[in-house]
């Protein structure tokens, strides 16, 4: 399995591309996003014990918050047009791998 | 556009080592996003840090990059800066790093105003080493070392620097991201020595011991702390009480920056030479 | 107003003034300093010289800033050098350990003085020897210069920056007060008297490039900052990455490296003067201005009838273990005069490793040690056997 999920919404231009492998399911960038798009999920192969997942995509309001102040660069927004530029870790493997 | 924040790290020693929800990740991220704003080349670019959690920062970066001695960054930065003065120089250093056994040094890069940007990650607390108090913990909180509450009056980093001498003072905060990397991007703009600095959660080591262990409590204790110098201009003195200023302090653009001074004593002395030659 | 590299005239330098002139004919173009007696007759032709060759001179807000500065530039891959005495010594301790660890070249210059502590800051010793060697936490290699004579620390210098590059690592340049402000006249070497070794530069490209791949050797090619090679330096324990490591085997590997880059070459390295040692039968173990005495006394001895000779380190570390383990067993005994409490005899004692009179002529009220001690002591061992 990948660690890295791409959630595309459907009526409008966005991208949130999650690395499940960064993320230490810190909670802040759930608690920073007003629309509810973003829920913390409990994940037992991770050491933090919990890790980010997008709960709907359509709430998304490209604010970007949630990608601004994740402390792990593990969660982007992005336009469709910008996914193809980004780079990506490809790094260490997660637990469950 | 989307920041390509990878592009700037060493995405194969990702994850980094710091806690979950850790405030450096935060300035980290605001400082590529300010390097990508100014279009920044990786090469031409060192990343200088001391000791502690902050400063293994460097490692992660894509670039120059010198994890020195405890307190010493700006030293090894000021001959790299010295040295290669056409080349971007940022120092990121911790709150304990800069202002305690580096104390020195930073006023003294203050006084120079060497055109390096130094970013002090503010956590008000040693966290490497086990939650030691700092010369910026809040009187009254608890530390490892002031388990009975501290009595040290601690350090407004902001005006020992502006007293200092540096040309650029901003204070940001890590509950918004985007207002911090608008200081960093404008103090690595500004030719002379930045300080920036970005206050920030070490829940693990502060918070802890303070009633506030949890990232997002941390995070938002600082929110409720601090108030931008636009606003706070407006509010009552007793408003103000135990509010932390952010935004831009201090501003000079009229003093002369230290490697300009050197260069043209270089051509001055060369000058006289040559009338000898 | 000093002169420049190149004279071919006689100078009339102080001892201090030609380590500043050698190391800018070594190629030195950054001096970071902070004043200090007995040295800082350096930092002032660095701050006058400098500029008129592009290079850079700082004075530094103290002792361990001058060092992180030094550092710092040599990465940039300048030449770099710093000036302090015992004091100033101490102080860049922690910062000589990061240059050693990261392996980074420069120059550190000691003008001794009397000590512990600020002791006589402008008198004379030789006590800091054993901390040249063993000053910064930790194990590492030392290379470190003695020179006595002028012409001699001319071209310690060069030596001690050829060193730096070569070995990647800080050289000791070891001066006491008495060489560092005593002025000789002097012929100033011409540059065909002499080599220059510059750091060698990575063949390979970035992507390939790793700052301590020791698949090159011992001393693994240098990058500089800003040259494309993005790398990474750090005080800690390290692989050939330059990323920080804990792995046991590693950590080993790596250090035995280190000591090993200098230490395979200790022949190499001594640099000796032996003077009347063809026949002798009491040795006199020195190094720097205690040896102009010593070898008067030697020649005074000579003159009443006795055998004696002089061994005296130009290069005192590494400390040349083989050959005064030889001469220890054609000679009957040792006397070892420095300005210091007895540091150097126990290397002598060690590395004689034999029951032989060895004994010092010791003094450390800041004075030069008579060479009439020094003779009475060779007197004193001829006649009683100790
Ligand atoms: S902020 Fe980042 S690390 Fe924290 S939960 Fe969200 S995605 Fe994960
Ligand atoms: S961009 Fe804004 S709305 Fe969308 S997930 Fe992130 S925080 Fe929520
Ligand atoms: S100890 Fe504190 S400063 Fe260090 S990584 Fe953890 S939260 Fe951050």
């Amino acid at each position: 399995m990948s660690n890295i999920t791409r959630h595309y919404a459907q009526g409008k231009d966005i991208v949130i591309i999650i690395d499940r492998n960064l993320c230490k399911g810190c909670d802040i960038c759930v608690q920073v996003c007003t629309p509810g798009t973003l829920e913390l999920v409990d994940a037992p192969d991770k050491w933090e014990g919990s890790v980010v997942q997008v709960k709907d995509v359509e709430l998304c309001n490209f604010c970007r918050l949630c990608e601004i102040q994740c402390p792990d660069f593990a969660i982007r927004v992005v336009k469709k047009a910008e996914e193809e530029g980004l780079t990506m870790a490809k790094g260490k493997k997660t637990s469950a791998e | 556009m989307a920041v390509d924040y990878l592009h700037y790290l060493r995405a194969d020693k990702l994850p980094h080592m710091w806690c979950p929800g850790c405030g450096i990740g935060i300035v980290v991220k605001s400082m590529i996003g300010a390097i990508d704003a100014l279009g920044w080349d990786k090469n031409e670019t060192a990343v200088v840090s001391g000791i502690g959690c902050t400063s293994r920062a460097p490692g992660y970066m894509d670039m120059n990059t010198l994890h020195t001695t405890h307190g010493r960054a700006l030293t090894f930065a000021t001959g790299v800066k010295m040295a290669a003065p056409d080349k971007h120089v940022i120092v990121i250093a911790g709150d304990g790093d800069s202002s305690a056994i580096g104390g020195n040094h930073f006023i003294h890069a203050c006084r120079r105003n060497i055109d390096i940007t130094m970013i002090i990650v503010n956590n008000n607390i040693y966290g490497m080493t086990g939650g030691q108090f700092s010369p910026t913990t809040p009187y009254g909180a608890k530390a490892a070392t002031t388990p009975h509450g501290n009595i040290d009056p601690a350090f407004d980093l902001g005006q020992l620097a502006i007293g200092a001498g540096a040309t650029y003072v901003a204070r940001g905060s890590v509950d918004n991201g985007r207002m911090l990397q608008k200081y960093l991007k404008d103090g690595m703009a500004h030719h002379g020595f930045s300080v920036i600095e970005a206050l920030s959660n070490c829940h693990t080591q502060f918070g802890r011991r303070n009633k506030m262990s949890d990232p997002v409590v941390m995070v938002e204790w600082i929110a409720n702390k601090v108030v931008t110098k636009a606003k706070a201009e407006k509010m009552p003195p007793e408003e103000l009480e135990g509010k932390i200023i952010t935004g831009e302090l201090h501003r000079n653009d009229e003093r002369p920056e230290y490697t300009d001074e050197y260069s043209q004593l270089i051509q001055r002395v060369q000058k006289k030479a040559g009338v000898h030659q | 107003m000093s002169n420049g590299s190149g004279r071919t005239d006689i100078v009339f330098w102080s001892g201090n003034e030609i380590v500043a002139e050698a190391a800018i004919a070594a190629g030195c173009r950054f001096y970071a300093g902070y004043p200090i007696t007995p040295s800082s007759e350096i930092a002032h032709v660095m701050a006058e010289r400098l500029p008129e060759v592009g290079g850079t001179f700082i004075q530094m807000e103290d002792e361990i800033a001058s060092m992180g500065a030094i550092i710092g530039a040599s990465l940039t891959g300048k030449k770099t050098m710093t000036a302090t005495s015992g004091p100033g010594f101490s102080l860049k301790m922690e910062n000589i350990g990061y240059a050693y660890m990261a392996e980074v070249p420069c120059v550190v210059v000691n003008v001794m003085r009397g000590g512990p502590s600020t002791g006589l800051p402008t008198a004379l010793a030789q006590a800091d020897v054993m901390q040249t060697r063993w000053g910064t936490h930790g194990d590492h290699p030392t290379i470190a210069l003695t020179p006595a004579y002028h012409r001699e620390i001319y071209f310690s210098t060069i030596k001690a920056f050829n060193y730096a590059e070569k070995y990647r690592i800080p050289v000791m340049l070891l001066l006491d007060e008495v060489i560092g402000h005593m002025s000789e006249g002097m012929k100033v070497p011409d540059p065909s008297e002499y080599e220059i070794f510059n750091r060698i530069k990575p063949s390979v490209p970035p992507e390939k490039y790793f700052p301590y791949d020791s698949s090159f050797g011992d001393v693994p090619p240098m990058a500089s900052y800003f040259e494309g090679f993005r790398f990474h330096v750090t005080g800690l324990n390290h692989t050939k990455t330059g990323f920080p490591t804990t792995d046991p085997d590693i950590c080993q590997r790596e250090e035995e490296r280190m000591i090993r880059k200098v230490m395979k070459d200790a022949e190499a390295l001594a640099d000796l003067e032996e003077y009347q040692l063809d026949d002798a039968e009491i040795a006199v173990f020195s190094f720097g201005s205690t040896a102009r005495g010593a070898r008067v006394a030697v020649d005074e001895a000579r003159k009443q009838g006795i055998k004696a000779g002089l061994l005296r380190a130009i290069t005192l570390w590494p400390f040349p273990d083989r050959q005064v383990h030889e001469l220890a067993s054609r000679v009957k005994a040792f006397v070892v005069p420095e300005v210091n409490l007895g540091q150097m005899i126990l290397e002598v004692e060690r590395t004689a490793h034999r029951d032989m009179p060895i004994v010092g002529v010791n003094r450390v009220g800041g004075v030069p040690i008579p060479p009439y001690e020094i003779l009475s002591k060779i007197k004193e061992v001829a006649r009683n056997g100790r």
